[in-house]
């Protein structure tokens, strides 16, 4: 990672010292002989041994708008493949066709730099959203929630250049408002699911955006260091009508946009609670079996959030629990208290993993004392003490989707600084209404 | 059957990398001082004192800048912001002629 970093940075060859081993799970012994017998000579001639190195970076690629290939599907796979453009799966060959087709949904100028993304520091474009939106398999009207998705990533807080750290952590792009039916994305049954076009399309997308403008890739590459990574998440669509019979507001009103309005989030998810089934006809029922295995899915991983000082989980659940939760009285606010209030791990646990993880220095006392541990979190000071892992209801994101026919939840922990939660308003063209009919009459003569 | 051909484009973005020329290394490390920075992972300050004991075998005149004169160059956000945009000026203010940086896997 450190080489692909520098690399974008524009420094050629810096000079890296490599540890013959894994730290982590060497004794103090092995790691003084191999520090004193390998690292410390190579850190020391990289210090005194260096000559003047500034080679000169290789420019020579194409420009945007250029055709680099013309040949038969099989050909534009095979060059896409072997130059490392896409996901291994086939793609749709992005012509200048397609790519316009696409570029009609906006009035933005196809040339605007909508940021510059590391680590390979590359200028992310309209131009190039729409490329590799045609390549994930996008529809041309797709566009205007891909440039809010591309507009959301590039903003600093979203943190991409920490995409490729070895948690693994995968991006999840959660859509709500009116387009939701009328892009036909699924939020019902086999919600998150691949399977239906928008919301397996839109995924690959942010996938294939960041291998292609952020070049984080898996080796032969080395941008991508995750250790044990999973596939990419498919789009999560709200279900507003369950949210509206229930009297909830919407998640893009939780985010601070209009009920009008149809957003994009997109933020990172390290890992998926297992199936959170509750039952009961009272939202203290459901609550306790939720705060329970959400807090078997964060676990020790919360020592994170108090390191880097940000934490926002995701609880995604079905009409059925969200409903019997609000004629319990309770709202979403009163849902995000109790959980805050509820789930929780052992401190020690956080103590005993955090070294293991790479955070050798890491107590929970040092935290304490430098008055960085939020005041709710510790339940006593006792041996056994109690650690809450929402310490602020504020960050939760709750989502109504899924199955209206069972009583699911599943809880969506985020890597804490990385992929932040990051929201845009989807821009729609002014004649929006009549170019979604053009390609719904496509559609239906194609069918 | 013919196939189609199709003319496809770039998906790539423009690099916007701008050349860094690096420096030499340091003629030697005595009476020299070598800044040690961190980002507060993987057994940094075992590693450190090993490499420093290995500097000074061979360099008994070099000396250290310890890495609680950085700060944390990977903790939150706002840590990790200050503390680099901080780093030039502490290393020029404490006369570091070379360092090592972080301990990354």
């Amino acid at each position: 990672m450190s080489r692909a970093v520098s690399r974008g940075l524009g420094i050629a060859d810096v000079p890296i010292a490599v540890y013959p081993g894994v730290i982590p799970t060497d004794s103090e012994a092995v790691l003084e002989q191999k520090v004193r017998e390998h690292l410390a000579p190579a850190v020391i001639a990289s210090l005194t041994e260096r000559a003047v190195a500034a080679k000169k970076i290789e420019t020579a690629e194409p420009v945007p708008h250029e055709i680099v290939h013309s040949g038969d599907l099989e050909s534009v796979q095979e060059f896409f493949s072997a130059r490392g453009w896409t996901d291994g799966l086939p793609i749709i060959p992005p012509t200048r066709q397609r790519v316009q087709q696409a570029l009609r949904f906006t009035s933005r100028d196809p040339d605007e730099v909508i940021g510059v993304l590391a680590p390979e520091f590359r200028e992310s474009t309209v131009w190039n959203v729409a490329v590799n939106g045609v390549m994930a398999g996008c529809r041309p009207e797709y566009f205007p929630v891909l440039l809010a998705i591309a507009d959301a990533l590039a903003d600093p807080q979203f943190r991409i250049q920490d995409a490729g750290s070895t948690p693994a952590w995968e991006p999840l792009v959660v859509i709500s408002g009116p387009l939701v039916k009328e892009l036909e994305f699924n939020f019902g049954t086999g919600v998150m699911r691949v399977g239906r076009q928008a919301n397996s399309s839109i995924g690959r997308f942010v996938r294939m955006y960041f291998r292609n403008m952020a070049g984080l890739r898996i080796p032969p590459s080395d941008s991508d260091q995750g250790a044990i990574g999973y596939s990419f998440n498919v789009a999560l669509a709200e279900d507003d009508d369950a949210v509206t019979s229930i009297g909830w507001p919407s998640y893009r009103e939780d985010k601070g946009f209009a009920r009008e309005d149809s957003i994009v989030t997109v933020r990172s998810v390290v890992t998926i609670s297992a199936p959170i089934y509750s039952g009961g006809s009272t939202a203290a029922e459901h609550l306790a079996t939720i705060s329970e295995i959400f807090g078997q899915a964060i676990g020790p991983w919360f020592y994170l959030g108090l390191v880097f000082g940000a934490w926002h989980p995701l609880l995604v659940m079905n009409p059925s629990i969200a409903r019997t939760i609000a004629a319990d009285d309770a709202d979403k606010d009163a849902v995000r208290r109790y959980l805050s209030e509820n789930v929780k791990t052992a401190a020690t646990s956080l103590e005993r993993y955090a070294p293991q993880v790479g955070h050798t220095d890491f107590t929970i006392e040092q935290y304490k004392q430098a008055g960085r541990l939020p005041s709710v979190s510790l339940e006593s000071d006792g041996p056994e003490q109690l650690i809450r892992t929402i310490p602020d209801p504020a960050n939760l994101d709750l989502v109504v989707a899924g199955s209206p026919s069972r009583n699911q939840s599943r809880a969506y922990v985020q890597n804490h600084n990385q992929g932040v939660p990051t929201s845009r308003k989807v821009v729609l063209p002014p004649n929006w209404d009549e170019l979604l009919e053009e390609q719904r009459d496509l559609k239906k003569g194609r069918e | 059957m013919t196939e189609s051909e199709y003319q496809v484009v770039w998906p790539l973005g423009r690099s916007a990398v701008e050349k860094i020329e690096m420096v030499s290394g340091v003629e030697g490390l005595d009476g020299k001082k070598v800044a040690f920075v961190w980002d507060y992972l993987f057994r940094g300050p075992e590693i450190f004192g090993v490499i420093k004991d290995e500097i000074s075998a061979r360099y008994p005149t070099a000396e250290f800048i310890d890495h609680d004169v950085f700060g944390n160059i990977h903790g939150s956000s706002a840590e990790e912001k200050a503390a680099l945009e901080l780093l030039p000026g502490r290393m020029r203010e404490h006369g570091a002629a070379g360092a090592v940086i972080a301990v990354g896997a």
